[in-house]
């Protein structure tokens, strides 16, 4: 029934294998601590401790060493114990401290790669940043001489005035300077003025133009929209043959609808009577403000008087 | 006469042998201390391997203090000698882990024995 061992019989075996213990033990078998002690030693000897911290790897042979001594007097005493389990954690002391150097140098060179990468990126900002102001700066150049080359259209007597709107740069030539009063054909030395306008034009490279006639209110208001339309066309045509691409420039009239001055007066109709060019604004361009010019920069050679070839250059208003 | 002297050392001997005549290890106790205490304001507390290890210093340190108050400082000295190495484990422990933080590694795996 009973398949348990007795409890004696238990108890013998248990002292049997308790004596076989302690005679496994004798002198000559070292405590378990000095086994350790050797097997952390030899770990961290074939660690990278060996190159990296040879001064703890010392240490920790050193202590061994005074384990072996002290076991060799006296095989199992407290003491060798101790000794071999200091010698136990220098070894493992000097594999940690490899490894804390090994990681540091590894953050440092980690660290070194990022401060690289960080400068060479602000490198290539930089050379960014610098390209397109370079091109800002061109751009603006441009949008300055192409400037300059209309108003010097104005200065040279070539045209009234010019004025900047959200559609473009607008250039007034005068009518009465352009075409006898009531034809469309244009007056021999309106071309010298529009020799000067052409040449403009094509510095604009391939800015759209349009050329707007406009009337004062004297006679009929159909035949002011057919008067503005051949003069438009008739300035259109003449700036074609002086170089200007076709399909550059276009032509409209606009008659009397859209008057820039007092049609009661003969100044005011003077005024109106008048063909505009129209340099069309790239999209995305901005409207060029210069210095010393408030919001509508205008400047306008007063009066326009007919008949009159090259004028001293009109002073800004 | 001289069997005499002879006696007389290893009687002292003897007595410098067995643990009633040694000094207390006062001063490898405040080392001991003072390496726990190191270890705790380092954080040692966070790193489960270097916890382990300062409560095994810890434990030495209570440990030698009663084997002190009970006389035996020879055994005491041990005791702490045990307590200040692994207090150096804790520490180095600590370290290895703030440098393996700094890297962005996890903590160790390898646990020591």
């Amino acid at each position: 029934m009973n398949t348990m061992p007795s409890r004696k019989t238990l108890r013998r075996g248990l002292l049997l294998a308790l004596a076989g213990t302690t005679l496994a033990c004798g002198a000559s078998q070292p405590p378990k601590e000095l086994a350790d002690a050797r097997t952390a030693y030899q770990h961290a000897y074939n660690s990278q401790a060996r190159q990296l911290t040879p001064a703890e790897l010392h240490d920790a042979r050193v202590s061994l060493q005074r384990a072996e001594r002290a076991f060799s007097e006296d095989a199992d005493t407290a003491k060798v114990r101790t000794y071999a389990y200091v010698a136990t954690r220098k070894a493992q002391l000097a594999e940690i401290e490899a490894q804390t150097l090994d990681l540091q140098q590894r953050a440092r060179l980690q660290e070194g790669t990022r401060a690289q990468q960080q400068a060479k990126e602000m490198a290539q900002t930089k050379e960014e940043l610098e390209a397109t102001r370079a091109q800002l700066s061109a751009q603006q150049q441009q949008l300055a001489a192409q400037r300059e080359s209309i108003e010097k259209l104005v200065r040279m007597g070539a045209a009234s005035s010019v004025r900047e709107e959200g559609r473009g740069t607008v250039l007034t030539l005068s009518g009465t300077l352009l075409f006898q009063p009531g034809k469309s054909e244009l007056r021999p030395q309106a071309r010298t003025q529009l020799n000067q306008v052409a040449d403009a034009i094509k510095e604009f490279g391939n800015k759209q133009v349009t050329a707007e006639g406009h009337t004062d209110s004297t006679g009929g208001e159909d035949l002011n929209m057919r008067l503005s339309q051949e003069r438009a066309d008739s300035v259109r045509g003449y700036l074609i043959s002086r170089g200007v691409p076709e399909g550059q420039i276009t032509a409209k009239g606009l008659g009397e609808a859209e008057p820039i001055a007092d049609n009661k007066t003969a100044e005011g109709r003077a005024e109106n009577r008048r063909v505009e060019l129209i340099f069309q604004r790239a999209p995305g361009e901005m409207q060029q403000q210069t210095p010393g010019q408030p919001s509508s920069p205008q400047l306008q050679r007063t009066p326009p008087e007919p008949m009159q070839e090259q004028q001293e250059p009109a002073p800004y208003e | 006469m001289k069997s005499r002297i002879a006696t007389c050392l290893a009687a002292l001997g003897l007595t410098a042998a067995g643990c009633a005549g040694t000094a207390p290890p006062t001063e490898r106790l405040t080392t001991a201390q003072a390496s726990v205490k190191a270890g705790r304001m380092l954080g040692a507390e966070e790193v489960p391997q270097a916890q382990l290890h300062l409560r095994m210093a810890e434990q030495s340190v209570a440990r030698a203090q009663k084997l002190m108050r009970d006389d035996e400082n020879e055994l005491a000295d041990l005791m702490l000698q045990q307590a200040n190495a692994d207090a150096q484990v804790a520490l180095a422990l600590t370290r290895e882990s703030q440098a393996r933080g700094e890297l962005g590694m996890q903590p160790r795996q390898e646990v020591t024995p």
